[in-house]
């Protein structure tokens, strides 16, 4: 690691060096989130280490880039000390490299090496991002290039491993990408925007190896062919014509090997149980078709998902070693009660529809409403269904007023694995008050109700933040069980916090108890322990 | 436009590539014969959905290797509580101190194997119980470092139980040895939650009662010579009580293991308390 460091700064430095009489540019970033752990058995804040014996845990991002010539590089140093990030139930440390990449173009050619985010289409078939909420970095350890056709053509192709904490996955990924735009004429009011893609992932001998030897303990009704290549094609195009916008976007995945938890797997003696790794062909079909115009939007959504689970790792499990990203079908709320129940995108069986519509009247009125329906994939289950609707009054520079009402339907015998409970159902109704006392001044309230007899009962969820700009924000809130199920106390989970903006660092201090719960972050979810404690964090762009 | 179809055209070519592999073997081990007898921490639970089907194959594994693995069933408090009020409480204080002891993990069901942290995994405990068999085939291709063995003297009247446990190194174990001795039970009967619903009658089986050591073991001898034969005993009453503690159902279970920082465990041995 400490060799990587030393040759990327090499690196570095000799491109400086090189362009010292250049026009050099260097930019960079530096954030930091410091947890303070404090124990709180009533609400479920115990038995991890960092309450019962670390108490402090830390997570640090530092990176830096550089533009000098025509290049573009850049490194990211990361640390984290008793981090449960990774594993919200586990404690991890460890600080090395976290990313560096080396970009230049030449002429019509871009070449890019490193640690490489990039997507085909909507990400279906590949997609490398970073998302730090959930210590989730995909990037690809390798090298791009990009050769651009004509002024709307252009064709990619990469290869490399995934990034899998300071370590890659030991599975080769290449990829190739053609993107395209064609209209007919300047006057033309059509034009459409296709491509395609395709992945070849081959993976490891110890992986093969492994998946043979478990291949090998299977009875032979389930067993499956070992192999080292899959292949996975995306055609996709976007078609618009006036007002309307039109994307489709069609996936297949074959011969690669995934695990299917619902799977039914024979035993001997005519038993039999679930989950066991399979091989075979996967297919999503994504569409979206849009229209804007005169204060109206309106997004109609399709998706049907069939045995998608795509990794660098066929052992991996959770979000780790995913190399498909495959679009979420529900609406990302904000409100601390309508965001409780989300539904994680499913790899394997997913059949999805969802609808949004926003209308504006004039400067003061806006009008929101959202409906998705999550089913399997012959759409005979329900997993989830949502109607939110919303409407906002705004008095410029006076106020802002937001009321809604959202109904959910949530599957928590499936999202939530609590086999034998029913659909949890729910009504939140909500509020949010913004009032501006002068061009500094300014109060935001937030409410919300969450009517529900499953799962975690009844809350009430109360937010007061006052900012004074541009440099302080203050938050008070308070969320409360007013009607506990399973005999459960009722609580309080208070939160206090400051933020403290000077130029472009932001300093905040937070004092949480948050309930135990699910954080989803682009359509992947995972368990979140409670939190009882206080939470530092500086971020600063230089 | 030539471009186009010549990348089309290459993309077809290389779409066939997975055609060009040559078939991979299916590895099958057989049943391995040996005298090491392993141990298994399964860490379940009966509010756990998921965790009928590790059970499943740990049956499996045993049916299989009746004579080389011993079971020691964690109900550590993650997704254990009675699904109803009249169950049995199968938590234990100590199922939660084994639970600390073996670090990290991801969820239920799970289960370590000798508690050895395998290549390329970072957790010692390990989901995905399809691919447990493979982890104890991995472990009874070692060679047989001790032979371990139990003789329990068992009063019917007062419910003490007398345990003695012998080791006999058959190899030198040039390092620190630490005894373990547990108290297993089977034939529970409890509500278990499964991934459909509610399972009203499970039986469960090799649920950890009792550690009668330490959770990072007695420490017994810093090395034991090869052939040298040592013994350490132990007592124990039994707590009366309607549903657990069924000294019928009930067994002892030893194991030998490195030093706590190691934790991997040399042998293992079960006996019934009767």
């Amino acid at each position: 690691m400490i060799n990587q460091a030393l040759k990327v700064s090499f690196l570095v430095l000799a491109l400086v060096r090189l362009s010292a009489q250049s026009d050099l540019s260097v930019w960079g970033a530096f954030q930091t989130n410091a947890n303070l752990f404090l124990r709180d058995s009533a609400i479920g804040a115990y038995n991890i280490p960092q309450y019962d014996k670390q108490i402090f845990g830390s997570e640090t991002w530092i990176n830096l880039n550089l533009s000098v010539s025509g290049f573009n590089a850049g490194i990211r140093y990361d640390f984290f000390n008793n981090s449960n990030l990774l594993n919200p139930t586990g404690s991890y440390s460890a600080h090395g490299l976290g990313r560096w990449y080396v970009n230049k173009e030449i002429d019509k050619l871009e070449l890019n090496a490193g640690y490489l985010y990039d997507q085909i289409g909507s990400g279906i078939i590949y997609r490398a991002f970073e998302e730090r909420a959930q210590l989730l970095d995909n990037a690809l350890l390798g090298f791009s290039a990009k050769y651009n056709l004509t002024s709307d053509w252009n064709i990619k192709a990469f290869a490399g491993k995934q990034k899998n904490l300071f370590t890659t996955y030991n599975s080769f990924i290449k990829g190739i990408n053609l993107n395209g735009f064609y209209k007919r004429s300047d006057s033309s009011n059509w034009a459409i925007s296709p491509g395609i893609g395709f992945i070849n992932k081959t993976l490891g001998d110890d992986y093969v190896q492994e998946l043979s030897a478990i291949s090998g303990s299977y009875l032979p009704v389930d067993q499956f062919s070992p192999s080292y290549n899959s292949n996975a094609i995306s055609l996709y195009n976007t078609l618009t014509a006036g007002p309307f916008s039109w994307y489709v976007e069609t996936a297949f995945k074959f011969d690669d090997i995934y695990y299917d938890a619902q799977s039914v797997r024979q035993l001997p003696k005519g038993q039999s149980t679930l989950g066991k790794f399979v091989k075979g062909l996967g297919h999503v079909y994504y569409t979206s078709l849009g229209y804007a115009a005169n204060n109206l939007g309106i997004t109609l959504e399709g998706k049907r998902t069939d045995g998608f689970d795509f990794r660098a790792a066929p052992q991996v499990t959770l979000n780790r070693g995913l190399i498909t990203y495959i679009p979420p079908m529900a609406r990302v709320n904000t409100y601390r009660l309508t965001s409780y129940y989300y539904p994680a995108t499913q790899f394997l069986n997913e059949g999805a529809l969802q609808l949004d519509i926003k209308y504006g009247i004039g400067d003061h009125w806006n009008f929101s409403f959202n409906t998705s329906h999550i089913m399997d994939k012959n759409f005979d289950s329900l997993f989830y269904r949502e109607f939110h609707f919303e409407v906002t009054y705004k008095q410029p520079e006076k106020y802002q007023l937001t009321v809604g009402l959202q109904r959910q339907i949530f599957n928590q015998q499936l999202y939530f694995g609590k086999g034998g409970e029913p659909l949890v159902k729910t009504f939140v109704p909500f509020a949010e008050f913004l009032y501006d006392f002068s061009e500094s001044h300014s109060l935001r309230i937030e409410s919300q109700y969450m009517f529900n007899k499953e799962d975690i009962g009844s809350w009430i969820y109360l937010l007061a933040e006052y900012g004074i700009s541009p440099h302080w924000l203050f938050e008070l809130s308070d969320m409360y069980n007013t009607l506990p199920t399973h005999g459960k106390k009722a609580i309080n989970y208070p939160t206090a916090g400051i933020v403290y903006n000077v130029g472009n660092t932001r300093f905040g201090l937070r004092y949480v108890k948050q309930i135990q719960g699910i954080v989803c972050s682009g359509g992947i979810c995972r368990l979140e322990p409670a939190f009882s404690g206080f939470r530092a964090s500086i971020l600063s762009n230089f | 436009m030539y471009k186009i179809v010549f990348t089309v055209m290459l993309l077809s070519t290389l779409f066939s590539c997975a055609k060009w592999e040559q078939p991979t073997d299916i590895i099958t081990s057989g049943v391995i014969k040996t005298e090491r007898i392993i141990l298994i921490d399964e860490f379940t639970g009966t509010s756990c959905p998921n965790c009928p089907a590790g059970s499943t194959e740990l049956e499996r594994i045993v049916e299989t290797y009746p004579d080389n693995v011993v079971v020691m069933s964690i109900h550590s408090k993650f997704l254990a509580e009675p699904v109803r009020s009249v169950d049995p409480d199968l938590r234990t204080l100590d199922a939660e101190s084994i639970e600390k002891f073996l670090g990290n993990y991801l969820g239920k069901p799970e289960a370590a194997f000798n508690r050895r942290l395998f290549p390329n995994k970072s957790n010692i405990r390990i989901g995905r119980p399809d691919t447990w068999i493979n982890y104890v085939n991995e472990e009874l291709q070692k060679p047989v470092e001790a032979r371990l063995k139990i003789v329990n003297d068992y009063d019917e009247s007062t419910r003490e139980l007398k345990i003695s446990v012998t080791a006999t190194a058959l190899i030198n174990l040039d390092f620190p040895v630490y005894l373990h001795v547990a108290l297993t039970e089977s034939d529970i009967h409890t509500a278990q939650k499964n991934s459909t619903g509610i399972i009203d009658d499970y039986i469960h089986k090799h649920a950890l009662r009792k550690l009668l050591t330490p959770v990072e073991g007695d420490f017994w001898l810093n090395s034991i010579n090869k052939g040298e034969i040592t013994s350490r005993d132990y007592k124990f009453t039994l707590p009366s009580d309607n549903i657990l503690w069924n000294a019928d159902q009930m067994d002892v279970v030893a194991f030998i293991s490195m030093e706590p920082s190691q934790k991997v465990v040399l042998q293992a041995v079960e006996q019934p308390v009767k």
